[in-house]
């Protein structure tokens, strides 16, 4: 399904250049669960990013689903976002001034999607989070920030999940419950890429990818 | 669904947005202002130029003056002199007509005083009458509704004519006369209803205020006769530019012996000179105008572009979530316009309201300042409204389209 082939990503700060990805070559096919670990600073949020179209790639080529995306105007780009990807950032990005409820609802609007209530309600109860809907993202602890992110995440039913530490700010307990509710939607066929810190999580996916240095690590 | 976010947006940033709207309105204020300030002087001269038959370019304003150490016998040889010399004068084919004209109390004719108390009589039972030499019947455009027109009337040296205004038309008719103490009047005509005529002593002022140079004739009275005073008008004929007609009229006048007496500006020079005062005074308020508005748009712009920044991340967000790029504009746009809408709406009424209020009594001027607002100083605030307006939402738009999601929201890390 995914296809990444001698893909570099630079960063030229001040002139400065850092090299976050310098030569990735991976494979991933389609119903995956995949956990991407590394330590930090090795560019694991970079490659999730690229994969997500959310960001330009220096160099190299992007297959999805055969087709090759690397050339994509922003305009294409966006669409492809919107039809193939839901993305879960490692800061939440909620909007501050919105509930719960509308922070979820969003992408739905932008979808044009009729009876989000239902929708929505549902995943906010998978998330344990439904009677907090109507609270704002700052008077939520950091956890429930999460819950409510990935509650976004899965309202959309996109093919594919990119969630960039999604178990970074929840107990060991909750992380299970998360970890969970992935799997279960994988079950349902989805395609979820995890970056994660969390060896536990990882060692639950179906594979792992260790990039250390911008570079992939052959797993022992 | 995007108007929605639109006025979302605005009303979960309502201190944003009411200091965008506070900052247009104080520009379109003061655009409005100096619209008005600018429109308001050529309303002046227009007003001028259409009451005299000759127009403005071609009429003088003579003083003549003999002095003030006379007995009366001179006195009365003097002004025997004058009225030859004017006679004279108004002769010449460079000359069209010369005339004097006053305003002051006069006899009492209690039936014409009755009315005119209506419209506010000025004296105590005696007229409040405006006095044109009958030499000067064609200067002055007058209109009638009936009786005979000036410029038609045989006058008889034994009687003074009288042209009353609108608000007598019902009560007196054309042909009464009257006589008080053997001063004999005629009512030669009705005025018509729209008929103005000068204030006394007419100048073009410099404040606002001092624009009413003129009033409506309702409840006055014009009368010609033979009495002159010492200020005339005279203009020049048609063929003949107004300096030809002075220099005849200072060659008549050393015929007479009289050319030291005789002073003379052109309306046109007095318009200019008034200007001159005005233009300092009006240098420094469009200075401070042009420092007000352009520091007000300035402020406009850096709201805008700090809003724009404070709510990329959330823009980052949308477009992250589904939203698209043009949708955002959109929402952009949106907001933007509505802000400017209800800024100038905000801007209209308080200028219409102050106009109306400063005004308040004074009905001529504030249709004139009603029609200046709507005819330039509403076009010319709305085109630099829309012109900020599209400036700004373009700048957003070309910003956010070099953006991808991530650069949106700031990267990874708030
Ligand atoms: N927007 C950016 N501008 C400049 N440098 C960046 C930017 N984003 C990332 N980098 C650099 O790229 C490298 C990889 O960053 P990345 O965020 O992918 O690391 P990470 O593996 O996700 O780390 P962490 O586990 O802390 O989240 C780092 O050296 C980082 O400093
Ligand atoms: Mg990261």
């Amino acid at each position: 399904m995914i296809k990444l082939e001698h893909v570099k990503k630079d960063f030229i700060v001040n002139g400065i250049y850092t090299h976050a990805l310098k030569d990735i070559n991976a494979e991933i096919k389609e119903g995956e669960l995949i956990a991407i670990i590394g330590t930090s600073g090795s560019g694991k949020s970079t490659l999730l990013h690229i994969l997500g179209g959310m960001e330009n790639m220096t160099s190299g080529r992007y297959y999805f689903n055969g087709t090759d995306i690397s050339a994509y105007s922003p305009s294409e780009m966006h669409l492809f976002r919107k039809e193939n990807i839901s993305f879960i950032f490692q800061n939440f990005a909620l909007m501050n001034k919105y509930t719960v409820y509308e922070n979820v609802e969003m992408p739905l609007i932008a979808r044009k999607i009729k009876n989000r209530k239902k929708i929505i309600m549902e995943k906010l109860e998978q998330m344990g989070i439904a009677e907090m809907k109507d609270k704002l993202p700052l008077q939520m602890s950091g956890g429930q920030q999460q819950r409510c992110a990935i509650a976004r995440a899965l309202v959309t039913n996109t093919p594919v999940i990119l969630a960039d530490e999604p178990t970074g700010a929840l107990d060991t307990n909750t992380s299970k419950d998360i970890l969970e509710c992935f799997k279960a939607i994988n079950k349902d066929g989805k395609t979820i890429i995890i970056v994660t810190h969390d060896m536990k999580v990882a060692n639950n996916c179906d594979r792992i990818i260790q990039i250390e240095d911008g570079l992939i690590e052959d797993r022992k | 669904m995007i108007l929605n976010f639109a006025f979302d947006f605005l009303s979960k940033n309502i201190r944003k947005s009411l200091l965008s709207v506070f900052l247009i309105v104080v520009s379109t204020l003061v655009i409005m202002l100096s619209v008005i300030l600018s429109e308001n002087r050529d309303e002046v001269y227009e007003t001028i130029d259409t009451l005299l038959v000759c127009g403005v370019e071609q009429t003088v304003e003579l003083d003549i003056n003999y002095g003030d150490d006379m007995g009366l016998e001179q006195l009365k040889e003097m002004q025997l002199k004058i009225s030859e010399f004017l006679d004279d004068v108004s002769e010449e084919a460079e000359i069209n007509c010369i005339g004097s004209y006053s305003t002051g109390g006069y006899l009492p004719i209690p039936e014409l005083y009755e009315i005119q108390k209506k419209g506010g009589a000025t004296f105590d039972e005696y007229l409040n009458m405006t006095s044109i030499h009958k030499n000067a019947a064609d200067m002055f455009k007058i209109e009638i509704t009936s009786g005979t027109h000036p410029s038609e009337m045989k006058f008889e040296s034994d009687k003074d004519y009288l042209y009353l205004g609108s608000g007598y038309k019902d009560f007196i008719n054309p042909g009464t006369e009257y006589d008080v103490n053997g001063y004999k009047f005629k009512v030669a005509g009705i005025l018509d209803e729209s008929q103005i005529f000068f204030d006394d002593n007419f100048t073009f002022g410099i404040s606002a205020t001092s624009y009413s140079v003129t009033h409506d004739m309702k409840y006055e009275i014009l009368c010609f006769s033979d009495y002159h005073t010492s200020r005339f008008l005279l203009c020049a004929n048609e063929g003949y530019n107004i300096n030809q007609a002075i220099e005849k009229l200072y060659s008549v006048a050393e015929k007479y012996d009289m050319e030291d007496y005789i002073l003379y500006t052109t309306l046109n020079d007095k318009y200019e000179m008034a200007n001159q005062e005005w233009l300092f005074i009006k240098n420094i308020l469009y200075k401070l105008i042009t420092i007000v508005c352009i520091s007000c748009i300035l402020m406009l712009i850096c709201t805008h572009i700090l809003d724009l920044l404070s709510q990329m991340r959330n823009y980052g967000i949308m477009y992250a979530n589904g939203f698209s790029v043009s949708d955002i504009c959109k929402i952009i746009t949106i907001k933007n316009i509505a802000v400017s809408v209800f800024a100038f709406l905000i801007s209209i009424i308080i200028c219409l309201l102050a106009v109306n209020l400063v005004f308040k009594g004074y009905e001529d001027m504030s249709d004139v300042f009603n029609r200046i607002i709507v005819n330039i100083a509403i076009p010319l605030s709305l085109a630099v409204i829309v012109l900020i307006t599209v400036f700004i939402t373009l700048f957003s738009i070309v910003i956010l389209r070099k953006l991808s999601p991530l650069r949106m929201i700031g990267g990874q890390n708030d």
